[in-house]
């Protein structure tokens, strides 16, 4: 099959995927308790009288069946209406991903670039010094890594590199948010894609560049620490099956270099197990990022979505679901396509 | 090898951003006083919205209630009425009809004038909005017309009819260019303090430039701008995460001391408090539960004495105007019996809850208005924990039949309310301690689970709370007393046509010693039936730098009950290292006040 018939057929797929998320959150989230009380938010519930709460069953077709309220539902979603973000100010759905989106895609890239770039190379390193004191550091390493809890790195991280240093006078980090309140006022931003590290690259705002690069570096290892160490591990074993095939011992009889063995023949091999779990934690990342987002103050989807979920607000609950399920799923196809770049013995279809 | 390239790269990376943002912001650093020009609060939650007519809730209430002005305010701490756009006023003989004559030359933000039309226009798409989230009730409820909309179906729709109607009525009529006219349905004692709350007034040019005003329908972009006759105006709300405020140079009264107000939204405390101690942030938001990372436990607990853990910030607790209270309901078995009541309350250890959920920083407080508010009395009998008398009370109600040996009571708070989880728990312990025979089952709800069985009257035991909207004991006894404009009275089917009558007659009475005389006998019918627990007015916890001038507190202001600046006010002074230790520990003496 042509790669590009593969590709299409795969985002085709996304359709039925869709629809089936979409019944199910929605069945979910319409079923519990009194639906009103999406439109209601905790604090306000005590001022709201009777007749204001008939006009809020009304306005929302809440005294119809469910699957009337759902053909509601799908019907304005085709009309590029994603509802109201009852969690976040009554924005649409669209504007709340437009807001909150590029902050947790930005900060997933770079943990997951971190993550990539350092994992990989430790990995080999602790194959190819299988049982020396290196390899002893680097399962410590990742073993830390998985078992660390993410906040209470976080907040490890925020005392040792913002706390400590700034009250001994020494260079330190920011604490929180994305960029420094003081630099935004003084060189607001421009938006264009709605990261900050690309757009003030594009307007050539170098302050604000350089106060959102040094802003990410916490949060960005903070939850890369996590991945970082599982890609680590993922990378350990890989490399040292692929070093016990023939095929490497007839490479080094040939008399390679081990540096070409290692990354000319077995590198290529051993990455497909990596590139595998890469995909599934850049979901998983997206999508949890929660914690760092929390502790850092990182203005991301994290924080929409756990609002959302804790006031059972509908249109946020099924926006940021499709959402993820739409960016997962053109994860994988991407693995799937490096797959074949890597080894052209898989075969796409 | 490119591994290693690469890590080499990150870590240059590395070694830039940090090396950059030290170059650039390190003068920054030297300085006694971070930012002199600015002041940083740093908050939890997140503001609603900044429309005026929409803004009904704390975060967002900071900011409108000085971004906009009202008719009427509060003259620095004091909880009375004080004119803020009024000059001078009058009212008819049977109060329904006010007059209200308005200062000159204040200027909107956008240069417009502030005028009798300004004040029309505020109120009535207030009331034409008719958002049920919003506070328009207040004075829908008692503007001719404003009922008869408020009640008829005219939120998210444009009902012509009804909006010629309301303004057809000429509820609020401009009689000249700086003279303007309220007309009530009934005369109703608590107006010029509801007045203190809404209308927020807004520049209507500013308004009609951007998208004018729909009735039923909410404006977008007055959502997100502001444009009052107040002395700090937003430049910018990125929600969630910050807003910016900067003072109006045009303003009539006392302008503002700083140039600029940053605040932030964090919701994680440990990030919060490092805000803090590091010196980025002037003031911090405290919650109870953390009360004991910035002062010492010990002697808080035992002298009710502040001691700070550190040097460099003040901290204060004063008390707020919010009570929290609990309802037994009466229509669920065994609660119709009064000694069941009776004993419930004799059995709660007030003082346990009060020390286990708000470490101490509440008081119980005496009958239902709260100290600082007419009507407050000291003389009220309040419930004690007596343990022998509520197993009295039990068993004799057993006796009589109200409850069955080793019968179960179920009872609910809403997932994720840690005082209400902590409440329900204390209650369930107090009760089957006393081995009357009567199980508490404590059981979590999702929020619309826990909303359901509210609005359909199915909570046998509830922790509630009240905030004021305006300082006037109406608001907290028509709230939990009155049978048809009572919220708490309703869900508890509460009816007693004597205490409506009270509390109508109090409405309308002026003088204040008769309507303090109404609100007691009120209360003491509400202390006797039992049905209502006052079980705490929580204090309002204030962290502020010692640098910081000017700040007070006004039990009225929702800027207070965030325990933070009044930004109007303050403004920052560069300290010695000395003055920082003498101002170290701060000896708390709101308690008596």
């Amino acid at each position: 099959m042509k790669m590009r018939d593969y590709i299409i057929r795969r985002l085709l797929l996304l359709i039925p995927v869709l629809i089936g998320i979409s019944m199910v959150t929605f069945t979910l989230s319409h079923m519990i308790g009194d639906p009103v009380a999406a439109y209601l938010p905790g604090g306000a519930v005590t001022r709201i009288r009777e007749q204001q709460i008939q006009q809020i069953i009304k306005a929302h077709h809440l005294d119809e069946p469910i699957y009337v309220q759902y053909w509601y539902y799908v019907n304005d979603i085709m009309h590029g209406d994603w509802g109201i973000s009852r969690s976040d100010h009554d924005r649409p759905v669209v504007v709340s991903i437009q807001n909150y989106f590029p902050a947790t895609f930005e900060l997933t890239l770079v943990a997951i670039i971190v993550s990539l770039v350092m994992g990989i190379p430790i990995g080999i390193i602790s194959a190819t010094k299988k049982d020396k004191p290196a390899d002893h550091a680097t399962r410590l390493f990742s073993l830390t890594g998985i078992s660390i809890p993410i906040f209470w790195f976080a907040l490890l991280l925020q005392y040792t590199f913002f706390y400590q240093l700034k009250i001994n006078k020494l260079p330190y980090l920011p604490l929180e948010g994305r960029v420094d309140d003081f630099v935004m006022i003084s060189h607001p931003l421009k938006t264009v894609t709605g990261f900050y590290i690309l757009d003030s690259i594009i307007t050539g705002n170098w302050p604000v560049l350089i106060s959102s690069l040094s802003h990410i570096i916490l949060p960005g290892f903070a939850l890369a620490y996590a991945t970082l160490a599982l890609i680590t591990r993922m990378m350990r074993s890989s490399m040292l099956e692929v070093l016990r095939q023939d095929y490497i011992t007839l490479a080094k009889s040939k008399g390679l270099s081990e540096r070409v063995v290692i990354y000319k023949h077995a590198l290529k091999n051993a990455m497909i197990p990596t590139v595998t779990v890469t995909g599934i934690a850049f979901g998983g990342l997206l999508a949890g990022a929660v914690l760092t987002e929390t502790v850092f103050a990182w203005p991301g989807m994290g924080r929409w979505a756990t609002g959302a979920i804790l006031t059972d607000d509908i249109g946020a609950i099924m926006g940021f679901t499709l959402l993820i399920a739409v960016v997962y799923i053109v994860a994988n196809l991407i693995v799937d396509l490096i797959y074949a770049a890597l080894d052209p013995r898989i075969k796409l279809g | 090898m490119t591994g290693i390239v690469l890590v080499v790269v990150i870590i240059a990376a590395i070694v830039i951003g940090v090396g950059g943002y030290y170059y650039v912001y390190i003068p920054s650093l030297g300085k006694a006083v971070p930012n002199p020009d600015t002041i940083v609060m740093t908050e939890f939650g997140d503001v609603q919205t900044l429309d005026p007519m929409w803004n009904y809730e704390s975060a967002g209430g900071e900011i409108t209630e000085r971004v906009y002005e009202h008719l009427f305010w509060y003259d620095g701490e004091k909880t009375d009425v004080s004119p803020q756009l009024a000059e001078k006023w009058e009212v008819s003989s049977d109060g329904t009809v006010w007059t209200f004559h308005l200062k000159k030359g204040v200027k909107f933000h956008d240069g417009t004038d502030f005028n009798a039309q300004a004040v029309k226009f505020s109120i009535d798409s207030m009331i034409l909005l008719n958002d049920p989230e919003g506070p328009a009730w207040i004075l829908a409820q008692i503007i001719k017309g404003g009922m008869r909309y408020m009640t008829s179906n005219t939120y998210g729709v444009t009902n012509q009819t009804e909006v010629d109607a309301y303004l057809a009525e000429e509820g609020v009529k401009v009689i000249d260019d700086y003279t303007v006219q309220i007309t009530l349905d009934y005369a109703f004692t608590p107006f010029l303090a509801s007045l203190q709350y809404v209308p927020r007034i807004i520049s209507p040019t500013f308004v009609e430039q951007h998208g004018g005003f729909k009735p039923g329908f909410r404006n977008e972009y007055i959502h997100e701008h502001t444009c009052g006759t107040g002395p700090y105006t937003v430049v910018e709300w990125k929600p969630g995460e910050r807003l910016v405020m900067e003072r109006f140079d045009g303003y009539w009264g006392e302008k503002g001391k700083v140039k600029r107000v940053i605040i932030n939204y964090v919701n994680e405390w440990g990030t919060r408090l490092l805000s803090f101690f590091a010196g980025e942030c002037d003031s911090v938001m405290v919650n109870a539960a953390n009360a004991f990372d910035l002062i010492e436990k010990d002697p808080w607990i035992k002298n009710q004495q502040i001691v700070t853990l550190k040097k460099g910030y003040v901290f204060r607790a004063d008390p707020s105007n919010n009570i929290i209270s609990g309802f037994l309901n009466p229509h669920i078995k065994p609660f119709d019996n009064i000694k069941v009541r009776l004993g419930f309350q004799y059995a709660f250890s007030w003082k346990t809850f009060i020390d286990q959920v708000y470490n101490g920083f509440a008081e119980q407080p005496t009958g239902l208005i709260p100290k600082g508010i007419l009507g407050h009395d000291e003389s009220l009998p309040k419930y004690t924990y007596d343990r022998e008398k509520a197993k009295q009370l039990l068993l004799d109600a057993k006796n009589e039949g109200a409850f069955e040996d080793g019968q179960k009571i179920t009872i609910y708070y809403n997932a994720g309310n840690e005082n209400r989880r902590l409440g329900c728990l204390l209650l369930k312990d107090n009760i089957e301690a006393l081995n009357v025979g009567l199980k508490i089952d404590v059981q979590e709800l999702d929020w619309p689970s826990y909303l359901a069985k509210f609005r359909n009257h199915e909570l046998p035991f509830a922790i509630i709370g009240w905030i004021p909207d305006y300082a006037d004991p109406d608001n907290y006894i028509a709230t939990y007393a009155h049978s048809e404009k009572g919220y708490y009275s309703q869900a508890i089917q509460y009816k007693n046509a004597t205490i409506d009558e009270l509390i109508d007659e109090a409405a309308v009475e002026t003088d204040n010693t008769k309507r303090v005389e109404y609100y007691r006998k009120i209360q003491m019918e509400l202390i006797r039936q039992a049905f209502y627990f006052f079980m705490s007015q929580p204090m309002n916890l204030h962290a502020e730098r010692d640098w910081v001038r000017g700040n007070y507190y006004n039990q009225m202001l929702s800027v207070s009950g965030n325990g933070n600046l009044t930004y109007w006010t303050v403004w920052k002074e560069q300290y010695t290292d000395q003055v920082a230790i003498q101002v170290s520990t701060y000896v708390l003496v709101t308690k008596n006040r």
